[in-house]
């Protein structure tokens, strides 16, 4: 049985680019077949490490700059709101990453 | 495109501004007309202004930029979206970015309170600015009223 993985989206706001993410993310994990191994939170930047911590997240994706050191692997994602290329190259790195820790 | 259903809560208006030269001036202009309509706080405009700049919205569409500028939805009293054509472009720095700079000629001030998840306002912006011709077009209206009906009709897709 392989491991249910939690990602984290973060904006500054925690409502718009991160809801955007979590759309394109799911539309993927759907194509993949993920959809029930693999959840998705919302949160806003100034949150991010007590939703890491508190939600015993697994991978954070973000669509802003930050700089912290984080206790999971974090992926930049702007790319996916500019062009087809970048939202491909963006989500292909997403991917690889959770089946990389649904194996764990 | 995005599914965006339920809209009769959501007040949506739009602006032409002549004569801005700053970001500050369009955000300011823009929260301060949704707070005399009472659908924001006496916070709302510097928490936006604040927020643009340590996350910045700006989109490097093409040929030029739109903006989403927004901020915490606490103080959103009810939500609105102001769409603004800027005939003269405005700087604003980009999305993910700070320290680049964008020529923005549409801006869309989101203030919404994250509560319609299912509405996904930005992707159908984003979507819809993709295509050079729609920013060409879009930055061409004049008329307020056209510019709500496109953005209803052809941005969100709300059947009227």
């Amino acid at each position: 049985m392989s491991k249910k993985v939690k990602i984290l989206c973060c904006c500054g706001a925690g409502i718009c680019t991160s809801n955007y993410l979590r759309e394109e993310i799911e539309d993927r994990l759907k194509e993949e077949g993920l959809s029930k191994d693999v959840s998705v939170t919302l949160c806003r930047v100034t949150d991010v490490e007590e939703t890491l911590a508190s939600g015993n997240m697994d991978l954070l994706v973000t669509t802003v700059e930050m700089n912290g050191d984080y206790s999971v692997p974090m992926i930049r994602a702007l790319g996916v709101m500019l062009d087809d290329a970048a939202a491909k190259k963006a989500l292909d790195e997403i991917m690889d990453n959770v089946k990389k820790i649904m194996k764990e | 495109m995005g599914n965006v259903g339920k809209t009769e809560d959501i007040f949506y208006d739009a602006a032409i501004l002549n004569e801005v030269k700053t970001k500050e001036e369009v955000i300011s202009l823009l929260a301060k007309d949704l707070f005399e309509k009472g659908y924001v706080n006496e916070a709302y405009c510097k928490a936006t202004l604040d927020r643009e700049d340590n996350y910045p919205t700006g989109l490097a569409t093409k040929p030029i930029g739109i903006a989403v500028p927004h901020s915490n939805p606490e103080n959103v009293l009810k939500e609105a979206i102001v769409v603004a054509v800027l005939p003269q472009v405005v700087k604003f720095a980009e999305m993910g970015n700070n320290s680049s700079q964008i020529d923005v000629g549409i801006v869309f001030m989101l203030a919404l309170k994250g509560e319609n998840n299912h509405l996904n306002y930005l992707k159908n912006i984003v979507n819809y600015f993709k295509q050079q011709q729609n920013v060409i077009s879009f930055h061409a209206l004049r008329s307020k009223m056209q510019m709500r009906e496109i953005f209803l009709k052809d941005i969100l897709q709300i059947q009227q």
